[in-house]
């Protein structure tokens, strides 16, 4: 018996140590990477460590060391578009989602197909065609093109989470003010909205940490004027691995710290982008 | 007074169209005619005329490509789906200390977008990158012979390193949703731990393992940053970085399409499997009437 | 057929003792219920016995073979569960076929025994349907096919006729009684009805806070209950406080607080003692003439108002006011009394227990 638990055991931590390998190692990379100034193959550990890029990215210092620049412009520019496109999204999200989740539509199927499509195919054509098109009516390139494409990108989770939000509140609830004699709006938005507002609210989150994320479609879009985090990000990480790594570490903490945040209240579903 | 009241009750709008309005029109315009058009793109040619010399230059040009991109899907979403369903098992069979710091640990990767992704890789798996590094330290890896890892190997542990979490999340879940009360009736019925799996578990969860896999194999066939900055145009690379490379550098919207169409092919059987799945799940799922 | 023996069980989590130092023998071919309120404990002993929770203390047996250390697999024990957990992905007859097929029995055999499994239940020809074609009547008795076709040593059944509306299980009840007749199974049964535990058992344990309050055949449990808890828990009692004034001829006699002389049969009392009378309403008889009164004599005879009645069908259920205990009594519909009425009342004092308080 006690020879099994130990195998047991043993087998568990040889496991934890692997999984605990396995995801931080590329993470330490990073890490070791932003702070490295001089690191040679193959010492260990870089031979002069400093804050040098961080400094740099952070608007702190100014050098002439080729690509280390200030990222706070780019920073307050994919903050700004994240809160414009929150807003517009989850201002059409929720009415959908609502709608969805609350009547019978008799061609729910065919809306519900639509978005999920978005899920079922790569995104990378429709990006490719919608350079095209806004090309010609001039949105190629613009604040507002990549506005509309974080929108796009951003919105079809914001509609499924929203609908199984709202679809996770009982009807009688609703129906128990109306019997009191609320009116529908009233009853809407003072006990439907307060019981929806945490699922809501990470939809929300959701839809900011896709927007502030988002690569592929600015890629398209945005090129050359829009210069977002991530686009900086790219932009560094074919010549200069350590801005690169401090403007990814940079990238990565609002990220996580959103996600952990409303992982309580987004299911397993959603988080895969399911629906 | 009374030809208002005769024209509301004539506009009986049902009210759920006035809210589905803004966003069904949203996607109308930026998704499905996008859609479309990279069917009717692709078959247009450079001097705008309906053709098949895309298609003609495409298969020339790339057909290596389209191979590649499936063989690390399908090599990707293999391991990811063998991975993810026994760490799954582990963690729905075992209540331990260490099983649940695992619970907490394996989640993260989820939580980090491709960009950062891609740049990790790219400092860990570089010849002169930590994961080398660690290697030859331990002796496993020749210093002046690093792996050279930024090719279908490297790629596909990055795909991994992102999917596996992701996977275990859903079928994880689906594991949750069977009631012991199966399992023990199993076992008092004489069946071992093994045979509870693949006899009773397995075929119960089999609709979030099914979902788990076909979004890990869409999205890998769609993802354009990792390789675009782990491989970038070496030969072979991914449908997505040739679409690219044909848009940014010859504006070639024809065979752009043409690859994204070829893109579409590979995940034909995967959307068509999804699609129907979900409708039919979100369907069952009747809305509250009203 | 073997027995199952528990001897000294225990089983806690971190403070509490859900099975406390419970001690049982189970009759080879009886069916023994544990009767008890929810968290006494009597779940926890079934699973112990079929091995899905693991013993702080104390050893099982089957027969003269130690199972206590035994994983759930390999002890031989059939389970049938609360929410049937009959598997979806498969047929009847699959589900039936599952653990014969582990024994590596061959096809015909296996047919065979399932075909006799489902006549027993009387779902004869049921084979290619699956658990959602099945109302639940049905997927209960397949459920109990599955466990039977096995031919366990010992069946467990865990409150199996909880997840049934109320008509179904009173018919099912008669049902599981005929078929444990028929299989001969050493079983131990779990619910927390007391009706359906008399109309199945052949042996009651009264369960509670971890451990057997008391052991024996329905009737006399029922009629006999050791404790407060067991007569309050079997059928609807009312309890009357007071102290023994005396005993007479094997009759205890009870001055209440209420200022009544009332006589039943108790065990180990002396006078002084503080003790409650139950009473039942069946056990109440009204003596509607003044003849019956005069015959009737003045021991447990009572006067007492009607404060409630209602006709509930085949009889009518009164709330009576004695003294300012209220009693529940049963009378017939043909001349009902009327509320505010005062009647009188007598007691057979041997079927009235007296327990220590």
């Amino acid at each position: 018996m006690n020879l099994k638990r130990i195998i047991v055991v043993a087998g568990e931590l040889i496991l934890l140590l692997l999984v605990f390998l396995v995801i931080f190692g590329p993470m330490m990379s990073l890490f070791i990477w932003s702070v490295a100034i001089r690191w040679y193959w193959p010492s260990t550990l870089p031979q002069e460590v400093g804050f040098d890029y961080w400094r740099q990215a952070l608007g702190l210092q100014k050098s002439l060391a080729i690509g280390a620049v200030s990222i706070v412009p780019a920073f307050f520019l994919s903050l700004s578009i994240a809160i414009v496109v929150v807003c517009i999204a989850m201002l059409i999200a929720i009415p959908a989602g609502y709608a969805l989740a609350k009547y019978r539509i008799p061609f729910a199927a065919l809306i519900m197909f639509l978005f999920l499509m978005p899920n079922a195919f790569p995104q990378q054509p429709i990006f490719v065609n919608l350079l095209r098109i806004f090309t010609r009516v001039g949105l190629a390139g613009t604040l507002p093109g990549v506005i509309l494409v974080h929108i796009l990108v951003g919105m079809v989770f914001g509609v499924w989470i929203t609908s199984a939000t709202f679809r996770a509140i009982p009807p009688h609830l609703e129906e128990a003010a109306r019997s009191v004699g609320a009116g529908k709006t009233r009853a809407f938005f003072r006990i439907t909205m307060p019981l929806a507002a945490p699922g809501l609210l990470a939809s929300a989150v959701f839809v900011f940490i896709t927007s502030l994320d988002e690569f592929t479609g600015t890629f398209f879009i945005g090129l050359p004027w829009i210069n977002t985090l991530p686009m900086t990000l790219y932009s560094s990480s074919g010549y200069n691995m350590q801005f690169a790594s401090v403007i990814a570490i940079i990238l990565l903490i609002p990220s996580i710290l959103f996600m952990a945040l409303i992982q309580r209240v987004l299911r397993a579903e959603y988080v895969g982008g399911m629906g | 007074m009374v030809d208002r009241l005769s024209v509301r009750r004539r506009l009986r709008l049902p009210p759920y169209l006035l809210l589905l309005f803004p966003a069904v029109t949203f996607m109308l315009l930026m998704y499905a005619y996008p859609f479309v058009s990279s069917f009717t793109r692709s078959f247009v040619g450079s001097e705008g005329n309906l053709t098949l010399q895309n298609y003609a230059k495409t298969w020339d040009l790339y057909l290596k490509d389209v191979v590649f991109t499936f063989s690390v899907t399908v090599f990707s979403t293999s391991v990811t789906a063998v991975l993810a369903v026994l760490l799954a098992m582990y963690l729905r069979f075992r209540q331990s200390v260490i099983s649940r710091m695992l619970v907490g640990l394996y989640k993260l990767p989820i939580f980090i977008p491709f960009v950062v992704v891609a740049q990790m890789m790219n400092t860990f798996l570089a010849p002169h990158g930590l994961l080398n590094l660690a290697l030859a330290q331990i002796g496993l890896v020749n210093i002046d012979k690093p792996l050279e890892l930024f090719n279908f190997w490297g790629l596909s542990f990055g795909f991994v390193w992102k999917m596996v979490p992701f996977s275990v999340l859903i079928i994880h879940g689906g594991f949750q949703m069977i009631d012991n009360s199966y399992i023990e009736a199993a076992r008092s019925a004489g069946a071992s731990r093994a045979k509870v799996i693949t006899r009773i578990l397995i075929p119960m969860s089999k609709s979030s393992i099914m979902v788990a896999l076909v979004l890990v194999y869409s999205q890998i066939v769609g993802t354009f940053t990792l390789p675009y900055m782990l491989i970038g145009g070496k030969i072979p690379t991914t449908i997505t970085v040739d679409i690219a490379h044909r848009v940014n550098y010859f504006r070639d919207f024809g065979v752009a399409n043409t690859l994204g169409v070829f893109s579409y092919l590979l995940v034909l059987a995967t959307a068509i499997y999804y699609l129907r799945s979900s409708v039919k799940r979100v369907a069952e799922a009747e809305p509250s009437r009203r | 057929m073997p027995n199952l023996t528990l001897d000294h069980v225990v089983k806690s989590y971190g403070k509490l003792r859900a099975v406390d130092d419970l001690s049982l023998e189970v009759r080879d071919g009886e069916l023994l219920t544990l009767l008890g309120p929810s968290g006494c404990g009597k779940t926890t002993t079934l699973r112990a016995v079929s091995g899905f929770v693991a013993l702080n203390g104390g050893r099982i047996f089957i027969g003269q073979r130690n199972i206590t250390d035994i994983p759930p697999e390999r002890r031989g024990i059939g389970l049938v569960f609360q929410n049937y957990a009959l598997w979806p992905h498969m047929t009847v007859f699959q589900n039936l076929a599952f653990g014969l097929q582990l024994k590596k029995l061959p096809k015909q055999t296996i047919k065979k025994k399932i075909e006799k499994s489902l006549a027993m239940v009387k779902l004869a020809g049921f084979e290619d349907r699956y658990p959602r074609q099945l109302s639940g009547g049905q997927q209960q008795r397949v459920a109990l096919a599955r466990a039977l076709v096995l031919e366990p040593d010992i069946l467990l059944l865990d409150e199996p006729l909880s997840n049934l509306d109320a008509l179904l299980r009173e018919q099912m009840r008669f049902e599981i009684a005929q078929i444990h007749k028929q299989a001969g199974i050493t079983s131990i049964y779990v619910t927390h009805d007391q009706t359906e535990a008399m109309v199945i058992s052949d042996r009651i344990a009264v369960m509670n806070q971890g451990k057997i309050v008391q052991i024996g055949r329905p009737a006399e449990i029922y009629s006999a209950p050791a404790s407060k808890f067991v007569a309050g828990f079997m059928g609807t009692t009312t309890f009357i406080h007071g102290k023994v004034s005396g005993t007479a001829r094997e009759r205890i006699v009870v001055q209440t607080d209420s200022g009544l002389s009332i006589q039943g049969k108790g065990e180990q009392l002396a006078a002084g003692d503080e003790v409650d009378v139950a009473i039942r309403p069946e056990n109440i008889r009204f003596l509607t003439t003044p003849a019956d009164i005069r015959k009737q004599g003045k021991e447990n005879t009572f006067e007492a108002r009607v404060t409630r009645a209602s006709y509930v069908g085949e009889l009518v259920d009164y709330q009576l006011d004695l003294k300012g205990s209220l009693l529940r009594a049963k009378g017939e519909t043909a001349n009902p009394l009327s509320e505010g009425t005062t009647i009188h009342i007598y007691v057979e004092p041997e079927q009235l227990s007296i327990l220590k308080a």
